[in-house]
């Protein structure tokens, strides 16, 4: 006689955590969906992988670009699929065409749906900035005798930080938020707890919380981590609030957003 | 006016009209003519698919029936699986659904035994709903059971035919819907009746995810269901189910009470008339329209219909 009752209790847990905090304090409830710091480590490699990706990509090309006011309306057309098509559709297609590859389900297909996302905002604020670099600053250099590599690696680069600083910024934040959808495709991460407390109709509530707060407070990590980066990377002189930006006079152009 | 004061206004206009165009209602093309049949009074039957392919399209084929015969039916978008279309139907957002008898009456009540046997699952199923309210009609002799499917290659060189076979053999992935992993017909009857330890189980999406997954070794076994067009085509193969986990899960509809009584004789016998033309094989038909042929839910149905000339 099959012991019905018993493999369906298995199932229906009667001491399900019952808010945010239980669910993280109740450690036996998580072997579900696994535990809290391998799932994080999966999710912040992705992110990392393909944050490091759309740097190398965006970055120097964005650089270049601005520097000799070239193809921008085209280079931004095709960076801009990144925010046309939604990553959802993009990681369903992408898991397809891996299988049937010999790629498997991760990594690929959601790295490369979030170097697409954040690509434009790393691009166009790495553009901007360039673009925006004080015209006298470039004038002077280029009538000192600088060469191109020159004028854009020791003026319009330093220039520029702050504002390429915030296009990554905000590239992580939105590449690290978008992540968990790895989950629904047959991969793991953080997205996991949300997978899972979907799919639950009886206690999923609890644990769609707790995931959220989890992505979150990975986002915000992200972006504080980034924060901080940005104040070692970016030159003195141009950062907002040293004295020679503060004593700058608004006669000539006006100084480049500093963000 | 100078020439250039009319092009802002222009463009305005153009953009609305093809904002309109875009925004145009496509289902029309699907809708059946009813001009000629008398409109039933009574409330709106919402109903409600589970999201995968076979449902919707046993929703469609249902729903356009009963729009043809008079009624006031309404198909509401897909949203999950029991776990969401269940509480729906205990609030009266939804009113009826087609289900499959053995899952439904394990969904309801996990206690339940399964039975291969269609009548038994049935009678079952009746006394289950009652307690929840919940009615049923005539259960209809097409049926989709659950099935743990494999790739034929990889059975044949692994020596499986049956799901206790999987015991014998190293690193066995299963490929499922999340919901499997808390279900008794499901992820817990595997490793509780059958003794299996899978080394992973991977929430996939039912349907291409999964099906796709499985045919890259991705996964080793899935849960699937025995409709499966590659089934048919013998891609997979059904692993025999030796101990009796899985029941016997023949399409019905189910409903609410108080709708049932609302309509009396009237929705029973025409969903009974209906009920009793389906086949296993239409449903095999169908996935294999939806899924591998990439059809319309909407426009599978209408075609089975006009052709059986009840549209």
């Amino acid at each position: 006689m099959i012991a019905w009752a018993a493999i369906a209790a298995r199932g229906g847990d009667t001491d399900a955590p019952s808010n945010v905090i239980e669910w993280f304090t109740d450690l036996e409830n998580r072997t579900n969906s696994g535990a809290i710091p391998s799932q994080a480590w999966l999710t912040i490699w992705h992110s990392a992988l393909a944050l490091a990706i759309v740097a190398v990509l965006a970055l120097p090309l964005a650089v270049m670009l601005a520097h000799h006011r070239k193809a921008e309306l085209a280079a931004s057309w095709v960076i801009n699929i990144g925010r046309a098509v939604p990553t959802i559709t993009i990681v369903g297609v992408l898991v397809i065409v891996s299988l049937r590859n010999g790629f498997g389900l991760e990594p690929w297909p959601i790295v490369i749906a979030l170097v697409l996302l954040g690509l434009p905002p790393a691009f166009t604020n790495a553009y901007a900035g360039v673009r925006g670099a004080d015209p006298s600053a470039v004038d002077a250099a280029k009538a000192m005798g600088f060469t191109h590599a020159q004028v854009m690696r020791r003026v319009e680069l330093p220039l520029a930080v702050p504002l390429i600083m915030a296009g990554v910024r905000t590239a992580a934040v939105q590449i690290v938020a978008t992540e968990p959808l790895a989950a629904f495709f047959g991969g793991e991460g953080l997205g996991a707890y949300l997978r899972a407390g979907l799919a639950d109709r009886v206690n999923g509530g609890v644990q769609v919380q707790a995931g959220a707060l989890l992505v979150a407070g990975l986002a915000i990590l992200a972006e504080l981590s980034l924060l901080i980066l940005s104040r070692i990377v970016v030159p003195r002189g141009v950062q907002v609030g040293s004295r020679s930006t503060r004593h700058r006079r608004t006669r000539s152009a006006p100084a480049p957003a500093t963000i | 006016m100078t020439t250039t004061r009319w092009r802002a206004p222009l463009a305005l206009a153009l953009a609305f009209t093809l904002v309109g165009a875009a925004c145009g209602d496509d289902s029309d093309t699907a809708e059946p003519s009813v001009t000629t049949t008398e409109a039933i009074e009574g409330s709106t039957i919402q109903m409600a698919p589970q999201d995968f392919s076979e449902s919707k399209t046993l929703t469609e084929v249902y729903g356009q029936y009963l729009k043809a015969k008079g009624f006031d039916v309404e198909i509401q978008p897909a949203s999950g699986f029991r776990d969401q279309v269940y509480p729906g139907l205990d609030a009266g957002d939804i009113g009826l659904i087609i289900d499959y008898t053995g899952s439904a009456g394990r969904f309801v009540d996990p206690e339940a035994t399964p039975s291969p046997d269609s009548t038994e699952t049935y009678d079952a199923l009746v006394v289950i709903l009652e307690s929840e309210e919940l009615a049923a009609y005539d259960y209809s002799e097409a049926e989709d059971a659950n099935a743990l499917v494999a790739l034929k290659s990889w059975a044949e060189e692994n020596d499986v035919t049956t799901i206790s076979d999987l015991a014998g053999v190293d690193d066995v992935r299963l490929g499922a819907a999340e919901v499997c992993r808390t279900r008794a017909d499901c992820l817990l009857g595997y490793q509780d009746l059958y003794g299996l330890d899978f080394s992973d189980f991977v929430a996939l999406e039912y349907g291409p995810p999964l099906t796709e997954a499985l045919s890259a070794g991705e996964v080793q076994v899935a849960q699937y269901q025995t409709t499966a067009p590659q089934l048919a085509s013998g891609l997979f193969i059904e692993l025999e189910d030796d101990l009796g986990l899985l029941s016997a899960d023949n399409v019905v509809p189910v409903l609410r009470q108080d709708l049932a009584d609302e309509y009396g004789a009237t929705l029973a016998d025409v969903m009974n008339e209906l009920s009793a033309l389906i086949t296993t094989d239409d449903l095999i038909a169908w996935n294999v329209s939806t899924d591998i042929d990439k059809d319309e839910s909407a426009d599978v149905a209408t075609a089975w219909l006009t052709e059986k000339g009840l549209l």
